[in-house]
């Protein structure tokens, strides 16, 4: 056997190996664009109908090239190296889809204008994995295009809430603040002429319109931390001297409900450089949730302690305590336990989110820990020395 | 004496502008709501009615987005084409200058109309009146609000190019 048949013969096995994973046909098209020739399986892998097509033209045949006769001259005058359908979807007589490749070349080791060489290859299997491929990412893209969208309709939304909230909590400062001083003042100048239900009526007055301020300012703070405004003006500051000054503020309610405070101060502890208005905020945050939470007749621990590096402040209440699911959301922006939202307790869920923000504003860090029927403590700790994030 | 012509046309757009859904409508009369991405090519056949007899239409369904960018022999020969944006996805419309651009860089001389598709759906993203602007300034082209869901101008649509495409 000579050289030339072996390579022959291999170049066949080749063919027909492939053939096995991508069927392929030819066909041989004429200078007029006429079919010559074809293969045996051409007519089958295609899905025609067993019919001589040899003599009709190639755009009878197939519709695919339809349009396309300039560029089959171009490559029939070899000014065009090739031209190339690919996954061109037919449908095989049983209605099966099938995906075809078609490859036009001239015709070998001939002059130009000799003729074209037409390969069909079924590329169905490969085609169909490639489909699902694309289906899958298509669909993914809508998915993030429909959740980029939703974002920014709720950022949106966000942003009109804040203008509200701030808009409404600024025009109500001024008018409650006014409430409350008014209402202390007349309580100052008349307690002794006025009657005890008239004395409790302007105390009443007094403590929720105070009540009423502080939550204004949570609303306004609330406002500034979205907005990434929230501002820190460092000075030297005293946990345990404004602790003290905190608890004075929140006497009447201790003494109403009876709870029993005790306090452990570090003797030496020391200064820190903070903002004096956000700790005293800080700290009346977690004392009033104290005092709110315990019951009555229960105890509240408050422990300053000091590290080479941090200051602890550890608040403790004997209330009912929480449950791992709760501390875990305790933080979040307008959380409530349940057994919150069910109590007398007034809350908006914004006092514990304020305070994370402030304390993480001082680099600092807030926990909790609790226990169902045992209390809870919160502990905030400050760096000592501060490089403060603004 | 009435005579038939034959024209191959195209459908270009974004992934998901509901090409497939357009032809469907065209060529079958019917609307299916599921998404199934086209990959490659299906050719489908319509035969339209005109004052000179009749216009077969070969109607040639692309894969959207990059997936055909590639295969400009895809483009040859064709006649006509309907560009096609998703009214609910702006980056869709975005794209209509880009796919003109490479059906002229293979034919010149193809006319284009453009199609707002899904104007049935009510959250829309582009006004109609950016798409006029779009296609009045930049694109060169007529344009018509399209729905495949309810058939709304999908006829007009293909009527529309083989106007265009026997003026030209």
């Amino acid at each position: 056997m000579s050289t030339t048949r072996v390579t022959s013969a291999l170049d066949e096995l080749a063919l027909r190996a492939l053939s096995r994973q991508h069927p392929v046909a030819y066909a041989e098209i004429s200078p007029a664009l006429q079919i010559v020739h074809h293969s045996s399986n051409f007519l089958d892998l295609l899905g025609l109908p067993a019919q001589p097509i040899v003599g009709l033209s190639l755009t009878a045949v197939l519709e695919e090239f339809i349009g396309a006769e300039d560029a089959l001259q171009q490559v029939l005058t070899q000014k065009a190296a090739d031209f190339e359908l690919e996954r061109i979807s037919r449908a095989r007589p049983d209605g099966q889809e099938i995906f075809i490749r078609f490859h036009i070349s001239p015709l070998e080791d001939l002059p130009p204008g000799s003729g074209l060489l037409l390969l069909v290859q079924d590329t169905t299997a490969i085609t169909i994995i490639e489909q699902h491929l694309m289906q899958d990412r298509n669909e993914l893209r809508l998915v993030q295009m429909d959740l980029a969208k939703a974002n920014a309709d709720l950022q949106r939304l966000n942003d009109y809430k804040s203008f509200l909230i701030s808009m409404v909590a600024h025009d109500l400062r001024s008018p409650v603040n006014a409430i409350s001083g008014y209402a202390e003042l007349t309580l100052e100048d008349l307690l002794p002429e006025i009657s005890a239900d008239r004395a409790r009526g302007l105390q009443m007055v007094a403590a929720m319109s105070s009540r009423l301020a502080r939550l204004i300012d949570n609303l306004l703070d609330l406002d500034q931390i979205e907005r990434g405004q929230l501002k820190l003006q460092l000075e030297p500051c005293q946990p345990n001297e404004i602790l003290p000054a905190v608890v004075e503020e929140l006497q009447p309610l201790i003494t109403s409900r009876e709870v029993k405070l005790l306090w452990r101060l570090a003797p030496d502890l020391p200064s820190l450089s903070a903002d004096l208005a956000r700790l005293t905020q800080i700290f009346y945050n977690l004392l009033s949730n104290a005092v709110k939470y315990t019951t009555d007749g229960g105890e509240i621990r408050v422990t300053t302690q000091a590290t080479p590096e941090n200051l602890s402040i550890s608040i403790f209440n004997s209330g009912r305590g929480m449950t791992e699911s709760q501390l875990k959301n305790l933080f979040r922006l307008y959380y409530r336990t349940e057994e919150a939202r069910q109590s007398k307790v007034a809350g908006t869920g914004l006092g514990l989110f304020i305070v994370k923000t402030l304390v993480e504003a001082h680099h600092g860090q807030v926990t909790a820990e609790s226990e169902v029927g045992r209390g809870s403590t919160f502990t905030v700790r400050l760096p000592r020395n501060l490089g403060v994030r603004l | 004496m009435s005579h038939t012509l034959q024209k191959k046309i195209c459908l270009l757009g974004d992934f998901a502008v509901g090409k497939t859904s357009l032809v469907r409508r065209f060529v079958e009369g019917r609307f299916d709501d599921r998404y199934l991405s086209t990959i490659g090519v299906k050719i489908s056949r319509r035969a339209l009615t005109r004052p000179y007899g009749t216009l077969n239409f070969l109607v040639w369904d692309l894969a959207g987005g990059e997936n055909y960018e590639s295969h400009s022999s895809y483009l040859a020969g064709v006649a006509g084409a309907l560009i096609v944006c998703d009214l609910t996805r702006r980056v869709t419309m975005a794209a209509l200058q880009r796919y003109t651009s490479q059906l002229r860089a293979v034919n010149p001389k193809t006319v284009c109309v453009y199609l707002g598709n899904k104007a049935d759906v009510l959250d829309r993203q582009i006004p109609e009146a950016d798409l006029q602007m779009l296609c009045a300034n930049f694109l060169g082209g007529p344009y018509l609000l399209t729905s495949a869901r309810t058939g709304e101008n999908v006829e007009a649509a293909f009527t529309l190019l083989a106007e265009q495409i026997e003026q030209a």
